[in-house]
């Protein structure tokens, strides 16, 4: 087997917030690479997936690896490992950093540095990366070159004198790029003859490959046959093919060897078994110690999906597997609404997660959904000493058998210019934040930090937090862990009957205001009916707010329009298409879109 | 000898006059104001297309006697509708009777609305002229506030001179609309205007209420607040009044919204509502001819530019095809039954289980048999069983939109 050099690889990936222009550079660098044909390229070579294009992020990491001819005559392989840009992603996106020397980040020459960046950046930092600044958008009218150099090294303390000042868009500078990783990113230096060694920063199922693993290789080398083994699920699978990453394809090798970023795959069937963050070696001949940093991702957001048509939960059970082998943040299992019927209660990393998934499920495989309100994982001390964390406010016992119950907090990061700095903070304080404090970053910028109970960022927080900046502010989190809290389960009743998809557990103090808004929501949501039907917001036993659906009384067309049937039948078949999309509830009719509308309570206050 | 007794099948006529004086505030018809050489130029044009029709009616009805098929295109009913068909001159209104009165006699129902403040002499001796036997004027309220604040363009004392000079020179066959919930009416003044109306014994009421039409100032003025719309109640118990105190003059209520007195019901609103096949002349206007519904372009520019010149017979075809928006549709036969019943159901006496059958070849209650079941169950329908018609009550009649969706199949 050939082995390549180690000298002459550079493994970085990059580091930008949205819309900095992460892809764009990416593109840029792929194509002065001279690997790929222009007519190879599509528009963003790294964002393949349609839904991540559509969204302007990237979901699952991507890796490419390119041949670059240097000034000084030499050939270097580029590995580029791509991140996923969200804090939902955060364990990914230090996974895939640990398996880079150095990372290039990205400035916007007009927006400077967002707190996005800023968490990414230290995350490389900590990770020992060598980060090489580079500043983009500079043929913006806006642009600011020399204040973001400064902010750069005030803020973030890099050296950025020599940043190269670039327009990825218009190809501007990029060969300066180029040759900064040649000579400021370190090359691997691995053991080239020890055991085999690699890290897991990726894997996907593919249909007629079975479990595609992506991994940076650290010490030794790996061929077709050899059985490997990942030390922390303890899997073991012969290797059937290595390779490495050509543009949006897979280009089989000899094998992988040390500094070496590639592919192996080998006779698996589930991605569970290949867990990001994990150690691969050789079965036969292991490694003394695994990589560290490995965590079992935990998901942190929990919602109740079903199917809007019952018959449809086989097929919504064959897409949330089919999603799993993919993706194995997901979780889900079955259960059973008396509102809903049969569903999935699912477990993700946060809510973008929980919306992507939602997305392909609607578009990929074309099921209709109804998703309860998102919950986080509640710890409920019962007064027998037992503890049970509750996922599903249907599944809270009953208040006489509590003792106390405990809420994740996260420590949140939010950067916002100054004369937001008011609204953002009354955000904070409406979500029951606590603040720790506030840095300047530069006279017109803030970072402010809180601590924010989870619940409270994951219905709304975003909308709220951009609308309140004008789309200024950026946020970052990471999860603290539990505090006692004094939690209630909100109940709502429609003509008086409990419906169990709506309930959730939120503060006490809060309660009233959610009650009374959800009460009204619905008496938007609901349309009338044949009859009066209460809606009512209940904890426990105890009526905290109503609204009433007024009989229908009037719902007709008098005049007949002259002979234009047409428009009669349009508005006829438009009522009957809505009642379609209603769920059957006692004699109540109740539309879908009242599930969903009832989570988004913050539009009515702007 | 009349022709309607060789006629081969029966034929209705409906005529689109898009011109109005000015438009009324909650108004979302195809309607506008046009200085008389545009209308002139939209008679010439509506003349041309009714002949391009006539030629290609001619040639495709058989008489199943003779080849010889001249005279047996006939009309049963014809409707000048609109806007405001009074606001054409009363010679070109004679123009648009002269080429129809080729298809009609005197058993055709041929109906004009007419805007009480746009009658003139001269308008009701070519109504006379050419054969035009039944009126439809718009009054809507008695009260002349009201009259205002809906933007029409006369008083109620216009419409009482119109309405007496209509009678004296004999026409027997008027209609009167109505309005309810117009923005600050009470339920005393509208009661006002129903007996007002009703003491002026005209053979034929509509009573509708006020919608707010998207499109409409009304509407704009709905979503900038400031329309003093009835409130629900009053809106309601107005409806329910109508039928109670029409009764007592001897009306009877045969549709939602329409009261005649007896056999005066309106021909030609029956053709829409019982699958009857109609002509829909001049811009926008609908038809429904052997199972196809087609709608012409409500392009004004564009409608002058298709029908400005006679063209001999053999082009015409082209012209009508230009015409025919892309409304054109062809009905299935479960588009059909469910017309039959959304549309019949309209009507008080409802519709038969054996026409359904007849007309079907299925049995009514076998395509909706649950459905019927349900609502009469819940009072909203109800079944003479002598008669085997299903029928909406009036409670279903206040809500008929909802029950009415549910008769579409898909």
């Amino acid at each position: 087997m050939e082995k390549i050099e180690q000298s002459h690889i550079r493994n970085f990936c990059i580091i930008a917030h949205i819309d900095h222009g992460k892809s764009t550079l990416a593109d840029r660098i792929i194509e002065m690479t001279g690997l790929l044909t222009s007519r190879e390229m599509q528009a963003q070579v790294l964002d393949n997936m349609e839904l991540e294009r559509e969204r302007g992020i990237t979901i699952k990491a991507q890796t490419v690896r390119i041949v670059y001819k240097a000034r000084n005559g030499e050939e270097y392989i580029f590995n580029l490992i791509d991140t996923p840009g969200h804090v939902d992603f955060n364990y990914e996106v230090s996974r895939s950093l640990a398996a880079c020397e150095g990372a290039i980040l990205i400035v916007d020459a007009a927006q400077g540095i967002e707190a996005q960046t800023l968490a990414n950046c230290y995350l490389a930092i900590d990770h020992d990366l060598e980060v090489v600044p580079v500043i983009n958008k500079i043929d913006l009218p806006s642009a600011e070159p020399a204040r973001v150099k400064d902010e750069i090294e005030d803020i973030i303390g890099l050296d950025a004198s020599d940043a190269p000042l670039v327009s990825a868009k218009n190809g501007i500078n990029i060969e300066q790029v180029l040759e900064q990783i040649i000579e400021k990113i370190p090359a691997p230096s691995g053991d080239e003859n020890g055991p085999f060694k690699a890290i897991i920063f990726d894997s996907v199922y593919d249909a007629y490959k079975g479990v595609i693993i992506f991994c940076r290789v650290f010490d030794g080398s790996v061929q077709k046959g050899q059985e490997i083994l990942m030390m922390a699920t303890g899997a073991k699978a012969d290797v059937v093919e290595t390779g490495v990453f050509g543009a949006g394809r897979f280009i089989p090798s000899d094998g992988l060897s040390a500094g070496m970023v590639g592919y192996i795959t080998a006779s698996l069937k589930n991605v569970q078994d290949t867990r990001v963050g994990d150690t691969v070696t050789l079965a036969d001949n292991p490694c003394k110690e695994a990589l560290p940093g490995y965590k079992k991702v935990q998901p942190m957001v929990y919602c109740g999906l079903y199917p809007s048509d019952g018959a449809k939960y086989p097929d919504l059970r064959d897409a949330l597997e089919k999603l799993q082998l993919n993706d194995a943040a997901l979780q889900f299992e079955a259960e059973t609404s008396i509102a809903l019927g049969f569903g999935f209660r699912c477990g993700f990393l946060g809510l973008l997660h929980l919306e992507i998934i939602q997305e392909r499920l609607e578009r990929e495989y074309s099921l209709d959904l109804v998703t309860t309100a998102p919950s986080v994982i509640y710890h409920v001390y019962k007064t027998n000493g037992s503890m049970v964390e509750v996922t599903n406010p249907s599944n809270l016992p009953d208040p006489s058998e509590i003792e106390h119950m405990e809420e994740p907090v996260v420590s949140a990061e939010i950067m916002v210019t100054k004369e937001f700095v008011g609204s953002i903070m009354t955000l904070c304080q409406e979500r029951r934040g606590i603040y720790i404090g506030m840095e300047y970053m530069e006279e017109t910028r803030a970072l402010l930090k809180y601590e924010l109970p989870l619940n409270e960022i994951i219905y709304d927080f975003f909308d709220a937090l951009k609308s309140r900046s004008r789309g200024y502010a950026s946020l970052d989190y990471d999860m603290k862990g539990y505090m006692p809290s004094k939690l209630v389960k909100l109940d709502i009743l429609v003509n008086h009957e409990e419906i169990d998809a709506l309930s959730f557990i939120l503060h006490a103090d809060t309660a009233y205001e959610r009650g009374r808004k959800m009460c009204e929501k619905l008496k938007k949501e609901i349309p009338r009916q044949l009859f009066e039907i209460p809606i009512q917001a209940a904890i426990g036993s105890k009526i905290i707010a109503r609204e009433t659906v007024k009989a229908m009384r009037k719902d007709v067309l008098a005049k007949c329009y002259g002979g234009d049937i047409s428009r009669k039948r349009k508005l006829l078949e438009k009522q009957k298409e809505g009642k379609k999309r209603m769920r059957q509830f006692g004699s109540v009719e109740i539309p879908q879109q009242a599930f969903m509308s009832v989570l988004k309570l913050d539009d009515d206050s702007k | 000898m009349k022709i309607s007794e060789n006629a081969p099948y029966s034929l209705s006529l409906y005529i689109h006059i898009p011109f109005c004086t000015r438009k009324c505030l909650y108004c979302d018809f195809l309607s506008f104001q046009a200085d008389s050489m545009k209308k002139e130029k939209y008679v010439t044009a509506l003349l041309n297309e009714l002949s391009a029709w006539e030629q290609i009616l001619k040639k495709s009805i058989k008489n199943p006697y003779n080849n010889n098929n001249t005279g047996l295109l006939y009309f049963n009913t014809v409707f000048i509708g609109g806007g405001t068909p009074t606001c054409l001159e009363p010679s070109q209104l004679l123009r648009i009777g002269q080429a129809v009165n080729k298809y009609t006699d005197e058993n055709t129902e041929f109906t004009i609305e007419a805007n009480p403040g746009t009658i003139s002499g001269s308008h009701i001796e070519v109504f006379k002229k050419i054969g035009i036997n039944r009126i439809s004027l718009g009054v809507q309220s008695a009260n002349n506030s009201e009259l205002e604040r809906l933007g029409r363009i006369h008083t109620y004392e216009d419409f009482y001179k119109s309405y007496q000079k209509l009678r004296k020179t004999g026409f027997d066959n008027i209609n009167i609309d109505v309005m309810a919930g117009i923005p600050g009416q009470t339920l005393e003044s509208y009661k006002d205007t129903l007996n007002r109306i009703a003491a002026l014994n005209p053979q034929h009421i509509s009573a509708y209420s006020l919608i707010v039409e998207p499109g409409t100032v009304f509407y704009k003025m709905q979503e900038l607040g400031t329309l003093e719309a009835a409130d629900e109640d009053t809106d309601r118990e107005m409806y329910h009044i109508t039928k109670e105190l029409l009764k007592n003059y001897g009306y009877t209520r045969y549709e939602i919204s329409n009261y005649s007195m007896q056999g005066k019901e309106c021909i030609h609103n029956i053709a829409y509502w019982t699958g009857k096949n109609y002509l829909g002349a001049g811009l926008g206007a609908s038809s429904y001819i052997d199972g196809i519904r087609f709608t012409s372009t409500k392009d004004f520019g564009k409608y002058l530019e298709i029908f400005s010149n006679y063209l001999p017979e053999n082009n015409t075809l082209l012209q009508i095809q230009e015409n025919i928006n892309e409304d054109y549709i062809k009905l299935s036969d479960t588009d059909k039954m469910e017309e039959f019943m959304f549309l019949g159901l309209r009507m008080c006496k409802g519709v038969s289980k054996s026409t359904f059958a007849d007309r079907f070849g299925v049995e009514m209650d076998k395509v909706y048999g649950d459905i019927i079941n349900h609502y009469l169950q819940n009072n909203l329908l109800a079944e003479d069983t002598k008669s085997g018609r299903i029928y909406l009550t009036d409670k279903g009649l206040d809500i008929s939109n909802y029950v009415l969706s549910d008769f579409i199949l898909k």
